[in-house]
């Protein structure tokens, strides 16, 4: 009973943190539609931006966050204009640009490899301490402010999307771009914004695992992959799917690394995605394509 | 801000027009399939003759590693280039035929020759447990999902403590089909054409493949999917043909390796040598059939040039393989064809050509 509390609040944690994480592919393929795999590499970026500024400058960690989403999504749009913009719509881009994504991906890695060394960093924790709930649950601070940071950005982002012109702009090109251009929207605007919205959301999402667990210039690989697990599994495009998606395959790790060891998460949520796709197909939200983004 | 609309136009394959699904267009690739004998010849020739020039054990093994990745990134491109099924799992399948081919001959005995055909056989049953599930999908489905099958045999075999499978350290000395007692140039040479023979058959094999109703099949299926649907093209099962066709060269390719090498390890599943083997697709010429050759030589010697300056290579790779998907998505080869055909045209010996352009031929 313990472990299963304590599991199920871990796997909440995570889930938070995927969410942010999988909200950026899915922002990127529900407006553009093409898959940026260079946001593991932006992840980690987002981790050393936070390192640096908290870590090794002494600036209160609330600055790390906020400097890592601006650094990154600044990047997340430099990346657009400068490698993805010139191949959109061209024949054969929606591969093209998956290749150039990967190629961006190990680009960053590298950079940062070169530039921080392999050894392993961590972040200052932004808040120390915690308290115990009888003795059921373990609660640290840290891992309150985790959820709390992820529920108000992405609420924020939901807000954006709905309620601001950008937004309106962002869902109208998501919807149908042809129709979007033809009334006026700056189209290659409205992407660049996608991309840095998306890097930064990615870049929150490698400081707050990073406070956790610690920071090497690989990290991205794995949590790529975890965010993109989720995303394919919340139906590809889905923002609400992808919600879902983010808790249950947050608590599913949780609960297999708790009974079964840590090194089973992986091929269980493989196993586990394999097994959706085969029932179905379109991921848990398995929506139309009008209830993208 | 402004975008020009046909920049924003999607594409959608339509019955009179077939849209290229990849970056090259059709007709080219069967043409530099069927270009002339002389470029062939010569090629072969000179893959003869080099050992024989490069008779040193430092240049014999480059030789070789050209031989075992050209292999792979040949039988990559059939699959991404021609049958345009997206899989990141290539490396994961070299990687399953290394290991058969390793643990049989470490463990069990097994001998050295028939642990190469059975890694050769597992990653063809590796490529239909990962194909069973994922070629029935869409793209950006099989991009993950191969993804995630590389990652996971990574982190079992890293993870593994029972020191079976060697684990994080990997096994040694099992290899090498008993030429271990060869000075090493001699075995250098033997090892160096046993590749060659690897590399042509599998180069063969494709080009056949190409050249068939199957290979036009495949072409139909990338470039407009729908119509060839639509035309009784039996998508599924041709995939998953052409995926376990691809898998069996790249196990046999990562059997030879790992007995070549006397060892195999994690390091294998390595990302950076996915991106490297990616990098020689792209920048040789991804969809078509000298690309990857020529991409696989040329970027295995740069990595030797830049050994100096090792932490560097990968980013180098990267890059360059940003810069040809953006500025000449069709790979070096393309230029290098033209030249190839100017030549030919000056000694009055034009190739037999298909028309350019168009799937119907």
């Amino acid at each position: 009973m313990q472990n299963l509390v304590q599991a199920t609040y871990s796997g909440l944690v995570l889930g938070s943190i995927y969410a942010l994480m999988a909200m950026g592919f899915t922002l990127v393929y529900g407006a553009l539609r093409f898959l940026n795999l260079a946001l593991g590499a932006l992840f980690t970026l987002g981790g050393y931006v936070a390192w640096l500024v908290a870590g090794q400058w002494g600036l209160a960690a609330m600055l790390g966050i906020v400097a890592a989403f601006v650094v990154v999504a600044f990047v997340g749009a430099g990346s657009y204009q400068a490698v993805f913009r010139p191949m959109i719509g061209r024949p054969g881009w929606d591969i093209t640009t998956i290749i150039a994504s990967l190629g961006l991906g190990i680009v960053i890695e590298n950079v940062i490899l070169i530039g921080f060394g392999p050894r392993n960093k961590s972040i200052p924790l932004l808040l120390e301490g915690g308290f115990r709930v009888g003795d059921l649950l373990r609660v640290q601070y840290q891992q309150l402010l985790t959820l709390a940071v992820s529920l108000v950005i992405l609420l924020l982002m939901g807000l954006f999307l709905t309620r601001s012109r950008h937004g309106l702009a962002i869902r109208a090109v998501a919807q149908n771009r042809d129709a979007a251009y033809l009334v006026g929207t700056p189209v290659h605007r409205v992407f660049a914004i996608v991309m840095a919205i998306s890097a930064g959301l990615t870049a929150v999402a490698g400081v707050l695992l990073s406070a956790v667990f610690f920071l090497n210039p690989g990290v991205g690989l794995a949590m790529g992959l975890r965010g993109l697990i989720v995303t394919i599994f919340g139906g590809l495009g889905s923002i609400v799917g992808t919600l879902y998606a983010a808790f249950v395959i947050g608590l599913l790790e949780s609960y297999v690394s708790m009974y079964l060891g840590a090194r089973w998460a992986l091929p269980a949520l493989f196993a586990f995605l394999i097994a959706v796709l085969i029932v179905r197909p379109g991921g848990i939200a398995g929506l139309a394509e009008e209830a993208r983004v | 801000m402004t975008a020009r609309p046909e920049e924003l136009t999607q594409t959608t394959p339509s019955p009179a027009a077939p849209v290229a699904g990849a970056p090259v267009a059709t007709g080219v690739s069967v043409r530099s399939a069927g270009l002339d004998r002389t470029v062939l010849a010569l090629a072969v020739g000179a893959a003869l003759v080099a050992p024989w020039i490069l008779h040193t054990p430092y240049w014999l093994n480059l030789l070789v590693l050209i031989c075992i990745y050209a292999t792979v990134n040949q039988s990559w491109n059939l699959i991404m280039g021609f049958a345009g099924i997206w899989s990141f799992g290539q490396l994961a399948l070299f990687g399953v035929g290394a290991y058969t081919s390793a643990l049989l001959t470490y463990h069990y005995g097994v001998s050295p020759f028939l642990g190469t055909a059975a890694g050769a056989v597992a990653a063809v049953l590796a490529s239909m447990v990962l194909g069973l599930p994922s070629l029935r999908l869409r793209g950006a489905y099989v991009v993950l999902l191969t993804l995630a099958f590389h990652e996971l045999l990574r982190n079992l075999i890293t993870n593994d403590t029972t020191k079976w499978s060697g684990g994080g350290f990997g096994l040694f000395g099992f290899g090498q089909y008993g030429l271990a007692g060869l000075p090493q140039t001699d075995r250098m040479m033997v090892f160096y054409y046993a590749a060659l023979v690897l590399l042509v058959l599998t180069n063969l094999i494709i080009w056949r493949i190409l050249k068939s109703p199957l290979g036009l099949a495949f072409r139909a299926l990338r470039d407009a999917e729908p119509y060839a649907v639509a035309r009784g093209i039996p998508e599924y099962r041709f995939k998953l043909l052409v995926f376990a066709i691809s898998a069996f060269f790249t196990g046999l390719a990562g059997a030879f390796y790992a007995n070549f090498l006397d060892a195999v390890g994690p390091s294998i599943f390595d990302f950076g040598l996915m991106m490297n083997l990616l990098a020689m697709i792209v920048i040789g010429g991804w969809g078509t059939f000298w690309g990857p050759i020529v991409g696989t030589i040329l970027l295995l010697y740069l990595n030797e040039a830049l050994r100096d300056i090792d932490e560097w290579r990968v980013l180098i790779f990267g890059l360059l393989m940003i810069l040809f998907v953006i500025l000449l998505p069709q790979g070096l080869i393309r230029p290098l064809e033209s030249v190839a055909d100017r030549l030919g045209d000056r000694i009055g010996r034009r190739g037999e050509r298909a028309p350019s352009g168009g799937t119907t031929g």
